[in-house]
């Protein structure tokens, strides 16, 4: 990185993708320019004329002044780095492209997401180009230089007699190492403060107690074949989520891994992915949920007198406690963060008596999340006025529990914040640092005992950015008296860390191959990634029953509700809400596009009189908030839920003002259940209504064979039981027949027992194809211009819906219907089965959109690139490899054949000319969590898609239709308790009932 | 009294002369000026160098690949890095009559010392949407004879380099122009490489 000469890269490759002119739709014509001036008679002379007003379009090429050896205009460079943007560190590949990246796609050799990403991840390379970032250091709201700022800090440092450091929970052990350093540095006169929104909280105190210091619970999905979920969305927000994911999907197709099927009970008050992927769901109101655990931990000890009292289905809890009580140790049960202590600690109680430490759950003694200060400490330190407070890469501005940490930052002499964007916090501060991005900075994360992980930058910081750690590095030098030893002698942050993993981790190699080569190879692979499983330490029952007291249920009083606040799945405490491509990813649960409102049920909102798109204020002890109401079947009666990390006052120009912030009613421990539960939050419907959009309006499958499921114990009785519930037509052969002779016929095939519906593939997809973002208003419209969606379906009865998803692209039809009616044949069939989008060709007649039995294409209806742009930097997180589409122009899914493309042309060039099945992956295939997507041959019989479009669960969308989709579906199994498949049954029955008459 | 005079008659005549002749100039010269504009064949840009392909692959007989290096595996034919004239110019400097350095050579060294890019003019320019592959078109990989072979020679496509003192276009690059080829029936050939014709279909160029 360092050597390489960063003057004049701009070759003709990288204006690809850009939007030019040249890009601009232009039919292909038949009459050049010069003819077209013969006909019309034109004299020598005119033409001489003519000349000196040419648009020729002269582009430049500047290629560098020295390259590096290793970089080729066009060839794209890959670099191993970790994501350390959200709670949990993953590993990724960037890929680089004449030195900019241009993707971030999940590593496959890190042993936590083994591969996979999430849409936050992958929209990462939206937030390094984002050109609301702060652009230089500001003193008082004046640029300053960067040493100009750092003689400030450092003079206010050293003549102040008490400084407060805050920074996130976040930290690496390089950082840590280095923050021990300042505050060994500082004396007494510093304190160290961790803000953290979303992590600690009760469940990290619990753990202390019960375990008796600090350490994280890790539990192993993929071990457990019978989970117990209370109110954790393991699938969504809670922990390592893409590990989760991979480890539960991978025993929910049983004719593909081990035989066996995992079964998921999940007792949640609002809806969550996790409770949507449940086979039974309890709807539980958090407030009860301390004890219907007591109730069934005493159940599983042999006594279950106490499940009568807890008012829930006598049949359901009976089963639950058969099926822990027949797995011993091959059942798993997990929390939720917000859940109040005594369920953590009774939860731990119920694990240690299913024998699960050791099997199905792992220790971590190091947690990536330090535990949180108490808010109400941090608020004492403050009070006392202290002369210099730091701010790095915290936003209390905005997420302080109960808000108003304005006033609180008033209280310090003199205010840092050091951050990307300049955010509530930046307003309250006096000098302002720009931080830079996680592509721009080194780094290092040990997630897990034995993973380590390096993160390397892939570009120089833009906008003159620097890392907090490199300030803070430089302020402890600028401070000590003498050079600090606890800096290991480095020059800068990068020789800190790099120091550090010399003489630490890679102590060993160093010893064998030397330190600078032990170092290089260790960056090449991501880190050293060699997990060892720890057992954790004994319980202390002591503790925990204390910790469980007597378990009781706070009265609730009419026209209030139990409030559940959780992280948002796309944008989490907020901290992700300048990224467009989030916001317009519909909720996994509600569709519900840029907003946030309060979800709940049909009977709550019958009780409140209340409807969706209702305005209503929420208060609590004198704060309150005013949201939209969203109706969501399924969230328990008294409860509802609002996530946090909407209601953006400052932090860029998509963040302002998408949302209500839940902040002002997030609670300080003890203060209620927990900081995220508010019991008894006084509902006041207001005037007025407030339009929410969805991406999806209609969620009844009116009884059409979409998406096809059936229960483990049926599929097992019967493997081709799909079979008998498709409608496959007569072979009408009005079409010209395609024959993929000796050549490949590409297709798809998706799981849908393994897909969750969490949404990662339609941010992946977004990525890779330079996919516009539309915005709230136009997404109203249906105009959003995803290639890939969701369709969610819900059956079952009214309060208590079963929940079925399906990802939803173009299907490749081989009888395509919009190919028949497109005009100007910009839509047409590629030998090897493509449905080929020709932009240049396409004059925008819609025809193929509305012959589209499947709703995959998408018209743009505006010059989106050039109306989302925000500054030319934007441009640069275009992959270079799609063409930006135009205003007048029909698209859709690709089937990523720029990959098809890259990886064939490589192959032929090397003279391979069979491709390698697993060679070629589309983007959501990559990055999908659970691994439910497969792309490939399907004329190659050895190929995996090959062998999944023969899977007896294989089945095609539509199929009545005769379009002979390339998009093969594997029927969703479900495995509920063989004592209640009958309610399964029911459930069914009543889903018919209720669509009966509209089949 | 006559209300139409004969001024008048030769005013409406002048009048429609003057739309006419506004007409016949005006339309072609909005078109030519609006139309969007793919450079034509024959298009010889004046380049900020007056590098002479002539005499270096001509006269001096060097390699097209020495200075596009990966023309024969990459997309990209690479356009030279000043680090790649001074290899040689770092000797080889060329001096006029008076034993002065010619005004090409200096602005050469001028752009060497102050490590400043030179910016060419591009001359053979491709729409945004068209994704061309040099490497697919100039050589492959011959697993059998374990060595990089040539598919095509770069004068099929740019013409004769080697005879132009001025780099200018061959051909018009159009897509009809490709397709010619495209659409020859494959040449009679033992390797595989090429034994099938060029694709037709447009997301081989088009995505």
């Amino acid at each position: 990185m360092d050597s390489s000469n960063h003057k004049g890269h701009t070759h003709p490759v990288a204006l690809r993708g850009l939007p030019s002119r040249q890009t601009d739709h232009m039919p292909p014509r038949e009459i050049s320019r010069r003819s077209m001036l013969k006909l019309m008679g034109a004299s020598a002379a005119l033409a001489a004329g003519v000349t000196g007003c040419d648009r020729k379009p002269e582009r430049k090429i500047v290629s560098r002044v020295a390259p590096p050896e290793y970089m080729q205009p066009g060839v794209p460079l890959f670099y191993s780095s970790t994501w350390l943007e959200g709670d949990v560190p993953y590993g990724m590949v960037v890929r680089t492209v004449d030195g900019r990246p241009v993707a971030v796609e999940g590593d496959p050799g890190h042993p936590i997401n083994r591969g996979t990403a999430s849409a936050a991840m992958k929209a990462s390379i939206l937030s390094l180009y984002d050109p609301d970032r702060l652009r230089s250091p500001k003193l008082d709201g004046k640029p300053v230089t960067w040493s100009q700022a750092d003689d400030q800090v450092l003079s206010r440092l050293k003549a102040a007699s008490s400084v407060v450091l805050l920074t996130r929970a976040t930290l690496g052990p390089s950082e840590r190492a280095l923050v021990d350093a300042f505050l060994a540095v500082a004396g007494g006169k510093a304190r160290h403060f961790i803000h953290d929104g979303l992590h600690s909280g009760p469940r990290g105190r619990a753990w202390a107690e019960v375990y008796g210091g600090p350490g994280e619970v890790v539990p192993h999905f993929d071990k457990a074949k019978v989970i117990l979920s209370l109110g954790s969305d393991f699938l969504g927000t809670d922990g390592a989520v893409l590990e989760a994911t991979q480890g539960f999907a991978e025993h929910r197709r049983p004719d593909q891994a081990g035989g066996w099927m995992s079964r998921l009970w999940v007792a949640e008050g609002a809806v969550t992915l996790t409770g949507m992927n449940a086979d039974h769901r309890i709807r539980l109101a958090p407030s009860g949920a301390a004890a219907v655990t007591a109730a069934i931990l005493a159940a599983v000890q042999g006594d279950p007198a106490g499940l009568a009292g807890t008012g829930l289905d006598q049949a359901v809890l009976r089963a639950l406690v058969d099926d822990l009580v027949a797995h011993q140790g091959e059942a798993l049960v997990v929390a939720g963060p917000q859940m109040p202590e005594a369920v953590h600690a009774l939860v731990a109680q119920l694990n240690e008596q299913l024998g699960a430490p050791g099997r199905t759950l792992s220790w971590n003694p190091e947690p990536h999340a330090l535990p949180a200060s108490d808010p109400a400490e941090i608020a004492a330190a403050l009070e006392a006025g202290p002369d210099l407070l730091l701010m790095l890469g915290v936003n209390p501005g905005y997420d302080w529990p109960g808000g108003g940490f304005d006033a609180l930052a008033g209280k310090a002499g003199w205010a840092v914040g050091h951050a990307m964007i300049e955010d509530e916090t930046l307003a309250l501060c006096a000098l302002q640092l720009p931080s830079a991005h996680n592509l721009e900075s080194w780094n290092d994360a040990a997630p897990r005992p034995g993973i380590h992980s390096i993160c390397q930058p892939v570009i120089r910081p833009l906008f003159g950015a620097r890392q907090e750690a490199e300030s803070l590095l430089r302020w402890t030098r600028g401070l000590a008296e003498a050079e600090p030893e606890a800096l290991l002698g480095a020059e800068d942050w990068h020789g800190f860390v790099k120091a550090r993993w010399q003489g630490g981790v890679l102590a060993n190699a160093v010893g064998v191959k030397g330190a600078e080569r032990a170092w290089e190879d260790a960056l090449r692979a991501g880190g050293l990634l060699q997990p060892v499983p720890i057992q954790g330490p004994a319980l202390d029952s002591a503790a925990a029953s204390r910790l469980i007291g007597s378990p009781t249920r706070p009265a609730t009083a009419g026209n209030s509700l139990e409030l559940v606040l959780l992280p948002n799945p796309a944008l989490a405490d907020g901290r992700f809400a300048n990224l467009a491509w989030l916001h317009e990813l519909p909720d996994p649960v509600s569709r519900l596009v840029w907003d946030n409102a309060l979800a709940i049920g049909p009977g709550t909102a019958q009780a409140l009189n209340l409807k969706e798109g209702d305005r209503v204020k929420l208060e609590k002890a004198g704060r309150a908030v005013e949201v939209p109401v969203l109706i969501q079947r399924g969230t328990a009666d008294g409860v509802g839920m609002l996530y946090l990390g909407g209601g953006r006052t400052a932090g860029g120009a998509i963040a302002v003002g998408v949302g209500v912030s839940a902040v002002p009613l997030v609670q300080r421990p003890g203060a209620d259940l927990s900081e995220w539960i508010v019991t008894g939050v006084a509902v006041k419907k207001l005037s007025g209504t407030y339009e929410l959009v969805r991406s999806q309006t209609e969620f009844s499958m009116h009884d059409r064979p979409l998406v096809l499921d059936g229960t483990f114990e049926e599929f097992s009785e019967d493997p081709n039981f799909v079979e008998h519930r498709r409608h496959i037509p007569e072979p009408v052969k009005i079409h010209r027949e395609f024959e993929y002779k000796d050549q490949a016929h590409w297709g798809l095939a998706i799981d849908l027992s393994a897909c969750t519906g969490c949404g990662a593939c339609v941010t992946a997809c977004q990525a890779e194809n330079n996919i516009p973002v539309v915005g709230k208003e136009e997404c109203g419209l249906g105009r959003e211009m995803h290639w890939m969606r969701i369709d969610l379906y819900l059956g079952g009865p009214e309060d208590d819906p079963v929940f079925h998803r399906q990802p939803v692209m173009c299907q490749h039809c081989d009888n395509a219907p919009c190919e028949m009616v497109c005009p100007v044949l910009a839509t047409s069939h590629s030998p090897e089965g493509l449905n080929e989008m020709t932009y240049n060709r396409c004059v925008g007649t819609r025809y193929c959109a509305n012959n589209c039995p499947y709703k995959v294409r998408r018209f743009n209806f505006y010059d989106y690139p050039k109306r989302n742009l925000r500054g030319p930097v934007m441009e640069l997180a275009h992959n270079p490899q799609v063409t930006v589409r135009s205003v007048g122009v029909m698209e859709k899914c690709t089937f990523c054949v720029q990959r098809i493309n890259e990886v064939r042309f490589r192959e032929k060039k090397e003279g391979k000319f069979k491709t390698q099945d697993g060679a070629i992956q589309t983007a959501c295939q990559q990055t999908c969590p659970s691994k439910a997507i497969v792309f490939g041959d399907m004329n190659d019989p050895a190929s995996r898609v090959a062998q999944l479009h023969q899977d007896s669960r294989a089945y095609y969308l539509l199929e009545e239709l005769n379009v002979k989709p390339s998009v093969a579906y594997l029927a969703k199994l479900r495995n509920p308790h063989p004592a209640l498949a009958d309610r399964a049954a029911g459930a069914q029955a009543a889903d018919h009932a209720r669509h009966g008459g509209e089949a | 009294m006559q209300i139409f005079t004969p001024s008048f008659d030769r005013r409406v005549y002048i009048f429609l002369l003057v739309i006419l002749a506004t007409t016949a100039v005006g339309i072609p010269f909005a078109l030519y000026a609006l139309w969007p504009g793919n450079v034509e064949a024959g298009y010889a840009p004046k380049q900020p160098i007056d590098y002479s392909h002539k005499l270096h692959v001509g006269e001096l007989g060097m390699d097209c690949l020495y200075c596009h290096t990966g023309a024969d595996r990459n997309a990209v034919a690479q356009v030279p890095s000043l680090a790649t004239c001074m290899k040689c110019h770092s000797e080889v400097q060329t001096t006029d009559s008076k034993g002065e350095l010619t005004a090409n050579m200096q602005k050469l060294l001028e752009h060497w010392d102050a490590q400043e890019p030179i910016r060419w003019v591009n001359v053979h320019n491709l729409s945004d949407f068209v994704y061309f592959d040099h490497g697919r078109h100039v050589g492959y990989w011959d697993p059998e004879k374990q060595r990089q072979v040539k598919r095509m020679e770069c004068q099929e496509c740019h013409g004769p380099v080697e005879e132009m003192e001025v780099m200018s276009r061959h051909a018009s690059l159009k897509m009809g122009w490709c397709l010619d080829c495209h659409k020859q029936e494959p040449q009679p050939d033992t390797s595989p490489g090429l034994a099938t014709r060029g694709p037709l279909h447009c997301s081989a160029c088009h995505r």
